[in-house]
């Protein structure tokens, strides 16, 4: 769905005071890391679906320009608004463009918007969650409203608001979708922290004056990023559904630029009629989320040990 | 609890400064200037002086800030540059069609979604679950504008059982009016005894409602789910099931409570998804509500009603996520006397 | 004496599509009245999985193979049977966390109830005086306040005390208790090990006792059976195993124990991995860890009986062993 945002673990603590007592009890095995990659291999075949489906996108936004049948932005009347037929396996659009070959080049924008949104919401959200969560006290707290009063927006909605006072574009949508998702990156590297600091490690690094920084980044971060990167996985899919509906409303990517959201949205007043004009780009919004979500699913699998078995 | 509630409202007081904060920061920086709205092209510099000092914008920014508080809390947003009403009335009567939307797609979400989040919890491994399972999945990733255009082309396109879009038959309206009292235009032609009305609205409702039920059902019910095998995994069931006490028991009494704080969360949740998809659903049904009304605003550079409508819909989410914590207050004895 | 619980060859194992895990192999154990068992092994040995399998606790995705009887009578082990099954009739189990023991919604009489009613030797006009008796035989003072409180009003070893207490309400024979003091402090520990034991002096309630606390099998247990891998590899009574350990892997257990009295001794530490159980074990599962190791090893080990019961599954002979050292 176009707005979901969710928390990496996906299930709420029961009660306020998660007790996790139940997990302490002895597992029926323990095996090494590598026979359990195997065995999920083999018992996630949505997982390895997911993977083989996104490649092929990976490899089809790669390589577009060569994949393409047709040029993307190529304009003929005479075949206008076309069925799909052995020439145009997607049909054309209003202006005789092949829809193929503009799912194909689309491709390339979902990723780069995927990307960019993520790593730039990780850049803000990472340093404040590892600050709020190392320092405490005071500068916590006030970090911590921060991004309260970012996450009181509902979902989708704050998005909108940015872009709207930055102007519609498709840079805007992402910056202001970077902007809204950056608090879920700050509370999961406090919460990852904070359960680090706590152990033996750090207090030794800090009795031996080991400065803040170092500590930080040698001891704390390479032990806290695993939440943050099943998150990533999680929500590179949101993301791409997001940056969509922003197009699909008018206030994201613009012609001449070429993004499924957009593509879906021009159809509007044909679709009824023209139903390949929607269907198209709107399938492979869905192919493509849907790959990284079972990507996602999976790596939550392998990096966050303790929803293992739960899926 | 009452300093519990206390402490609360001293917290959300403060989220809801920060709100107000940022949407101010956010119409500020609006770049298509209001001011070219109100003047159109190429203005002298006198006109530009002139129209900035009547909206304020000559002002420091602190100042501003203060006029900005000062007229909300006169419950003064502005006035729309598209429709030249007050943001504030506008918004009141498009309330209305957002809360009819979203209440009905809600009762949806929670009759349907988290009852069969249960089942798949309770029959986990089974066929019922991975069909749960693989659907929720599989809706996770439909964007809720390709769901809305897909029930428009197979619901009105193909069979034309449902009207394409808005809220309302216009001439129906007209030839069987009746009086806005709630605001639902289900219970508002009821109590005026038009039957002709109702049944316009009740047709124009079922395709927006679907959709936008459909678009948080499938984190709903995952949600539910994944919740629930955790709560059925916990040594308390674990013991009672092992000391024989029924499983209808075991699940619909001790479970099912253990389940209710995360899915008053869940629920919470969900209406903040149809608060965000609201937004767009209007858009493609040409629903009169406030979701509609932001984004008609943002194309034409109509920022007080854009910023009015996102506050409007921040303010709701946040009361609600009070009331549910209020909620959590009743059910979980743990939480009573602190 | 009469023989409460014996089981027979239990393997457990959990199938998946590609390989399998045999997290319970062979395991044989029985449980005479009045008697306080340990059942030993480092985390992942098998020792949860042996008593939930007995208890018919298992998921169903289990695969429970092997015999059970309880009282001279036999029980399914599936864990697809049924769950009102003569286990739990005639046993009960504690777990190790009593935080997550009682459903926190619920106050202590409304839990008590339920699971009184459902053993069915309790009608529900005689159910108060019934609780309020178990409660004070758990040495709980005041149990009628007790019974009107939520879980989070209580300590954890109150907590504990209460979820032996519902143990008791059903009247069990046997009662089987997984860690049941790990998540204690010390003091508290004590208190609910002596609580067991005179449990089963005065009401010869029998113990099976889930632990990895060599400590707690000292100062309380009759006999001790040692879990390895899934299998048992050694069995015999309390002192015998604790004084002169005849598996290798048991006096490498004993050593990693701190001796108070001894001063400063060196604390050994077991080198090495326990093997992956979803692979075929070939001879001992011990031997990769083991400092006696023969070439014999990569056969399956005998079991070897020493005077007064004790048992030990190993190549090497008591003779040998004294060769060794």
């Amino acid at each position: 769905m176009t707005l979901s945002k969710t928390s990496a673990s996906e299930t709420m603590p029961v009660g306020r005071t998660n007790t996790r007592g139940a997990e302490c009890h002895e597992g029926p095995f323990e095996p090494g890391r590598a026979a359990l990659m195997g065995d999920f291999v083999g018992r996630n075949k949505l997982f390895v679906l997911g993977l083989g489906l996104f490649l092929i996108i990976l490899l089809t936004a790669l390589f577009a320009p060569w994949l393409a049948p047709y040029d993307p932005n190529n304009i003929d009347f005479s075949v206008k608004l076309e069925g799909p037929s052995w020439a145009h396996w997607m049909g054309t659009d209003d202006l005789g463009r092949d829809i193929l070959s503009r799912v194909m080049f689309g491709a390339r924008t979902s990723l780069i918007i995927g990307i960019n949104v993520i790593a730039v919401a990780m850049a803000i959200g990472i340093p404040i969650g590892l600050v709020s969560g190392y320092f405490g006290g005071r500068l916590d707290s006030i970090l911590m409203r921060l991004t309260d009063v970012f996450l009181a927006f509902p979902p989708l909605l704050l998005p909108i608001a940015i872009t709207a006072a930055l102007g519609p574009s498709l840079i805007n949508a992402m910056i202001a979708l970077a902007i809204s998702w950056f608090p879920w990156y700050a509370r999961i590297m406090r919460g990852a922290v904070m359960s680090i600091r706590s152990n033996l490690y750090v207090s030794a690094a800090r009795t031996m004056s080991i400065s803040h920084l170092k500590i930080l980044v040698r001891h704390i971060l390479p032990n806290a990023w695993t939440p943050a990167l099943v998150q990533a996985s999680m929500d590179f899919g949101y993301t791409i559904l997001a940056a969509a509906s922003l197009s699909f409303i008018g206030i994201g990517a613009k012609p001449p630029a070429i993004e499924w959201g957009l593509m879906v949205s021009l159809s509007r007043s044909k679709f009824l009629d023209y139903w390949w004009t929607a269907a198209f780009p709107g399938l492979a919004i869905f192919v493509t989320v849907l790959a990284v979500n079972l990507i996602g699913d999976g790596l939550r699998d392998i990096l966050d040990p303790k929803s293992r078995g739960q899926q | 609890m009452k300093t519990y509630l206390a402490q609360r409202l001293v917290q959300m007081f403060f989220i809801l400064l920060g709100v107000l904060t940022l949407t101010f920061l956010l119409s500020r920086v609006l770049p298509g200037s209001p001011v070219e709205m109100m003047l159109g092209h190429r203005p002298s510099v006198e006109q530009i002086e002139a129209a900035r000092a009547e909206l304020g914008l000559d002002k420091p920014v602190a100042v501003q800030f203060l006029v900005y508080l000062r007229d909300l809390a006169q419950g003064d947003l502005g006035t729309s540059l598209r429709t030249g009403q007050p943001v504030t009335s506008d918004l009141f009567n498009r309330f209305g069609a957002t809360f009819e939307l979203t209440t009905l797609a809600l009762t949806i979400v929670i009759v349907v979604g988290i009852p069969l989040g249960v089942l798949s919890a309770v029959r986990q491994n089974t066929w019922p679950d991975h069909v749960v399972r693989t659907t929720s999945i599989a809706g996770m990733a439909l964007p809720v504008f390709l769901i809305a255009m897909l029930m428009q082309m197979v619901f009105y396109g193909r069979l034309g059982w449902f009207p394409l879009q808005g809220r309302i038959d216009a001439e129906i309206a007209l030839d069987f009016p009746f009086a806005q009292r709630t605001g639902f235009y289900l219970v508002d032609s009821l109590l005026a005894g038009q039957w002709e009305a109702f049944k316009s609205a009740a047709l124009h409702l079922v395709l927006p409602v679907v959709t936008l039920a459909m678009a948080s059902m499938a984190v709903v019910t995952r949600i539910t789910r994944n919740t629930m095998v955790e709560v059925l995994q916990q040594d308390h069931i674990r013991t009672l099931r092992a000391y024989g006490v029924g499983s209808r028991k075991v699940y619909y009494k001790y479970a099912l409570k253990a389940t209710l704080i995360p899915l008053l969360t869940v629920i919470g949740l969900a209406y903040g998804y149809m608060l965000g998809g609201s937004v767009v659903v209007e858009f493609i049904f040409d629903w009169p509500g406030m979701g509609g009304y932001a984004v008609g605003g943002i194309t034409r550079n109509d920022f007080p009603a854009v910023m009015g409508a996102t506050l409007l819909l921040a303010v709701i989410y946040l009361s609600l996520n009070l009331v549910i914590d209020l909620l959590y207050h009743l059910v979980d004895p743990r939480l009573e006397l602190k | 004496m009469t023989t409460l619980l014996s089981v027979t060859g239990l393997n457990v194992s959990f199938p998946s599509i590609r390989k399998t895990v045999r997290a319970v192999r062979g395991v044989s154990l029985s449980l005479d009245e009045g008697e306080i068992v340990a059942l030993v092994g480092e985390s992942g040995s098998g020792k949860t999985m042996t008593a939930m399998a007995t208890m018919g606790l298992l998921p169903d995705s289990a695969e429970v193979t092997g015999e059970c009887q309880w009282l001279g009578r036999s029980q399914s082990l599936s864990p697809r049977g049924n769950r009102k099954s003569l286990a739990g009739q005639h046993a009960a189990i504690i777990f190790q966390n009593p935080l997550t023991a009682l459903n926190p919604f619920f106050t202590i009489e409304q839990q008590l109830t339920d699971v009184a009613l459902a053993s069915g030797k309790v009608s529900r006009k005689t159910v108060l005086p019934v609780l309020l008796d178990k409660l004070s035989r758990v040495q709980l003072p005041d149990p009628a306040q007790v019974l009107k409180k939520y879980p989070h009003q209580l300590s954890g070893g109150q907590i504990q005390r209460v979820v032996i207490a519902m143990a008791l309400v059903c009247q069990p024979r046997v009662l089987i208790a997984d860690e049941p003091t790990t998540a204690l402090d010390v003091i508290v520990q004590a208190e609910i090990l002596q609580l067991l034991q005179s449990l089963a002096r005065e009401e010869g309630l029998s113990v099976l006792l889930i632990t990895h606390d060599l400590g707690v099998v000292a100062s309380l247990c009759d006999r001790v059976e040692v879990m390895y891998a899934g299998e048992i590899i050694e069995s015999g009574q309390m002192s015998d195993v604790l004084r002169s350990p005849a598996h290798p892997y048991t006096r490498k257990l004993m050593a990693t124990v701190p001796d108070i009295r001894g001063g400063a001794t060196v604390l050994e530490y077991i080198s090495g991995q326990v093997p992956d159980l979803s692979r075929p074990i070939r001879g001992c599962a011990f031997k990769e860890r083991c400092d006696r190791r023969l070439p014999v090893c990569d056969e399956s080990p005998p079991v070897r009986a020493l005077n007064d019961g004790q048992r030990y599954r190993c190549h090497l002979t008591s003779e040998q062993e004294v060769e060794f050292s």
